[in-house]
Formats: C-alpha cells, sequence, structure tokens
C-alpha cells in the first residue's frame, strides 16, 4: 500500500473545495461585474486558493474566497474606471424603465433601487453580503478584513440608513409602502 | 426588529442579480476541470530541487531579424501567408500527435517593449502554456498543457530559417522549462507578450484569454 504524496494531498483538498466554491464564487463575481470578467475572477480567486492552500481557514472558506475575489474585482477596477458597476447599472435601468435580460430576473423595486443609489458603497457592499451572498457579521468581517465587531456595526448602521432612505418621502413613492411603476417580477403583472 | 430584518433582507434579496434561477457553470464541466488542472500545474512548475530530476538544460536563443519559414503540421491549420518572403507549407493531414508550427518573429531595433497588459495580449490569435521539450539548432518544441485561445495541437514547433542566429528579445528556451506563448498571424510575438510561465504573467495571460 503506497501513501499519498503530498502533492497528491494537495490535489485532493484543492479540488474538494473548488467543489464548495466555485459556483458561490461565479454568483459573487457575476453580481459584480460582467460575466466575461466574472470568470478571469473567479480563475484568479482558484488560483490563489491553489497557491495558499495552508492559509485557508476551515470554518470560513466561502467568506476568505469572497474576501479575495474582492481584492481582484478592486484591482481590475483600477484599470478600468469607466466601467459601471453592475449594481450601478441596475439601479440606473431600472430608474429609466429600460428592460434588460438582467432585470428582467430581478424584480423592479425602484424605490429600493433609488435608496441604494443615495447609500455610500461601503454600506451598500455590507447590504449586498447580508443579502445576496447571505453572509453573517463576523463572516462580513473576514471578506471586509475587519473585525467582527467592526462589521457587526457597519451592517446594523447600513441597515439603518437604508430603511431611512426608503421610508423616506421622496419622488418614487406615493407612501411609506410598495412601488409605484413596473412589475413584481417575472410573469406578474402589476397595475402602475 | 428581527422581522424588520428579515424584511429588508428579503426585499434586497429579491433584487439579486444572480437569483437561484439563473445557472452558473457546475465544478463537473469541462470548464471547471480545465481550470483546475491549469492550476495545479501552474504551482507545480515552480522549481523545487526536492521534486522531479531537472532535465538536462540546452539553451537556445532564437535569431531573429529573420525570415522565417511557417509549416503547418496536423489538424490545426494556422492560416495566415502573408507575413514572410518564404514559402509557406501548409499541410493538413494529421498525424499523431497533432502538432502545431508557428514561426518566431524577426526583432525590429527600433520598437519598443510595451509593458505587458491583457489587453496587447487579447487580441492574439493564439496563446497557450507548455514545456519545452527538444531544442535544436533551430527549433524548438513545446509540450502544450494548456490552450488558451486558438487551437489544440499537443505540440508546438517554434522555428527559425537556418543560418539565423539572433537572440528573440532575451527569451531564451530552455529544454524542460515551461512558458507562455502567443502568437498572430503564424508568428510568435515576441517582446514580452511571450516568455518564461511566473504566477504573475499567467494572471495576465487569464485575464486577456479569459482562463
Amino acid at each position: 500500500m503506497s501513501s499519498l504524496s503530498t502533492r497528491d494531498l494537495r490535489r485532493d483538498e484543492f479540488e474538494a473545495l473548488v467543489d464548495r466554491v466555485y459556483e458561490p464564487l461565479q454568483r459573487y463575481a457575476r453580481r459584480r461585474t460582467d460575466a466575461e470578467s466574472a470568470s478571469d475572477v473567479v480563475a484568479e480567486v482558484l488560483l490563489v486558493l491553489w497557491r495558499r492552500l495552508d492559509d485557508v481557514p476551515a470554518d470560513a472558506l466561502l467568506p476568505w474566497c469572497y474576501g479575495v475575489a474582492r481584492r481582484v474585482l478592486a484591482n481590475t477596477r483600477r484599470g478600468d474606471a469607466r466601467r459601471l458597476r453592475l449594481v450601478d447599472r441596475l439601479t440606473h435601468e431600472a430608474v429609466e424603465g429600460s428592460a434588460t435580460a438582467v432585470t428582467d430576473t430581478a424584480e423592479h423595486d425602484l424605490t429600493l433601487h433609488a435608496a441604494l443609489q443615495r447609500l455610500r458603497p461601503a454600506d451598500r457592499e455590507v447590504l449586498f453580503l447580508w443579502a445576496w451572498e447571505q453572509l453573517e457579521a463576523r463572516e462580513i468581517a473576514i471578506v471586509l478584513d475587519m473585525t467582527p465587531n467592526a462589521a457587526s456595526i457597519r451592517l446594523h448602521r447600513a441597515k439603518r440608513r437604508l430603511r431611512q432612505m426608503v421610508d423616506a418621502p421622496d419622488a418614487v413613492t406615493d407612501g411609506k409602502t410598495g412601488v409605484t411603476s413596473g412589475h413584481t417580477g417575472p410573469g406578474d403583472s402589476k397595475e402602475t | 426588529m428581527d422581522e424588520r430584518d428579515d424584511q429588508l433582507r428579503a426585499r434586497l434579496a429579491r433584487i439579486d442579480p444572480m437569483p437561484r434561477a439563473v445557472s452558473t457553470d457546475p465544478p463537473t464541466s469541462a470548464n471547471a476541470q480545465d481550470l483546475r488542472e491549469t492550476i495545479m500545474q501552474t504551482a507545480e512548475s515552480t522549481p523545487t530541487h526536492d521534486e522531479e530530476p531537472r532535465r538536462p538544460r540546452t539553451v537556445l536563443f532564437i535569431a531573429a531579424a529573420a525570415a522565417v519559414v511557417v509549416l503547418a503540421v496536423g489538424a490545426y491549420a494556422i492560416g495566415s501567408s502573408d507575413d514572410t518572403d518564404d514559402d509557406i507549407a501548409v499541410d493538413t493531414e494529421s498525424p499523431e500527435p497533432t502538432e502545431l508550427a508557428l514561426t518566431l518573429a524577426p526583432t525590429d531595433p527600433m520598437a519598443i517593449c510595451i509593458v505587458v497588459d491583457p489587453t496587447v495580449l487579447a487580441p492574439s490569435e493564439i496563446a497557450f502554456a507548455g514545456t519545452v521539450g527538444g531544442v535544436t539548432d533551430s527549433s524548438v518544441s513545446v509540450d502544450v498543457d494548456h490552450w488558451y485561445k486558438g487551437g489544440d495541437a499537443d505540440v508546438v514547433t517554434l522555428s527559425i530559417a537556418e543560418g539565423n542566429d539572433v537572440a528573440l528579445d532575451g527569451v531564451a528556451f530552455e529544454s524542460g522549462d515551461r512558458y507562455l506563448v502567443s502568437a498572430t498571424g503564424g508568428t510568435v510575438n515576441s517582446c514580452g507578450l511571450t516568455g518564461p510561465a511566473s504566477p504573475e504573467f499567467e494572471a495576465m495571460y487569464a485575464e486577456a484569454f479569459g482562463g
């Protein structure tokens, strides 16, 4: 019976980790950039994962990977300042009322989009990690490389600010609740 | 407060640009496996002296400023025949393993080496990574381990015409070492667009060609 070499063990471990993070990483990246750049981001993260296999925290694999993806995205953006972030583009298109392939699958919640637009990017970032990646504060801390306390506070404040923006009377809403135009989802039709 | 939290979270989730309904590439896909293999070979190609014994080193400085001959062998035909004065033979029979031949570009003493950027790399027609096997006075053979773009041959031969002996911008092809090679029009790109594989260079190739 031959023992596995260190290299074989590393390969097995890497493959097992890739199985767990490959699809979530695609989702993370495609929420934040175009499809082509997203696949570059995923490849880059997996490369880092392979090279730093020993550094990966077992209990926070995905947040750690998101953290790497976030840095890769930031580096990419430094070289391409013209590229609108996907959320900004979505917001812009939702407010303009135009439909795209992406906004067809996302609800046209104009109130929410307008409110998000008024937040700082750092607030949006924690809110999306919370709501889209479904991370808790201690996991967000790993993504953003801060203490769990700091992440907790930032998330709490971001939620509060978003609620304020959403509840604030403005041109998009005709009351405290709801959306005045658009439809609530694919297949739904709602009177405007 | 918790209920308000849940409602807010759900409301944000409804504008998710990548909801469950939108599919992603599964880890079992050919794409994913290819990516994994490339990555795992990347780290292994970094020389660690306690691993396999290195093959004997033969340094070949590829002559540039030379007209070159393109031969396309195997299932893959390069196609372009407008770059050189020499005759170009295109042979589309397919021996095994599949092979591809490219020429090394003549150096232009007036050319300035641009800082390599993915946007400069991306228009290349051909890009691959591989390890140099055989080296002769006039050609270098590369065993391809990853195709980024433009082909699927197992072996690529880089050739120069006889009698030329000028270096390809300082790229020394050594038997046993791994290189990233890009080419357009049957001619290998020089000047920083082709060279020894390194993690940074690989990341640049991955960014230029999408992995």
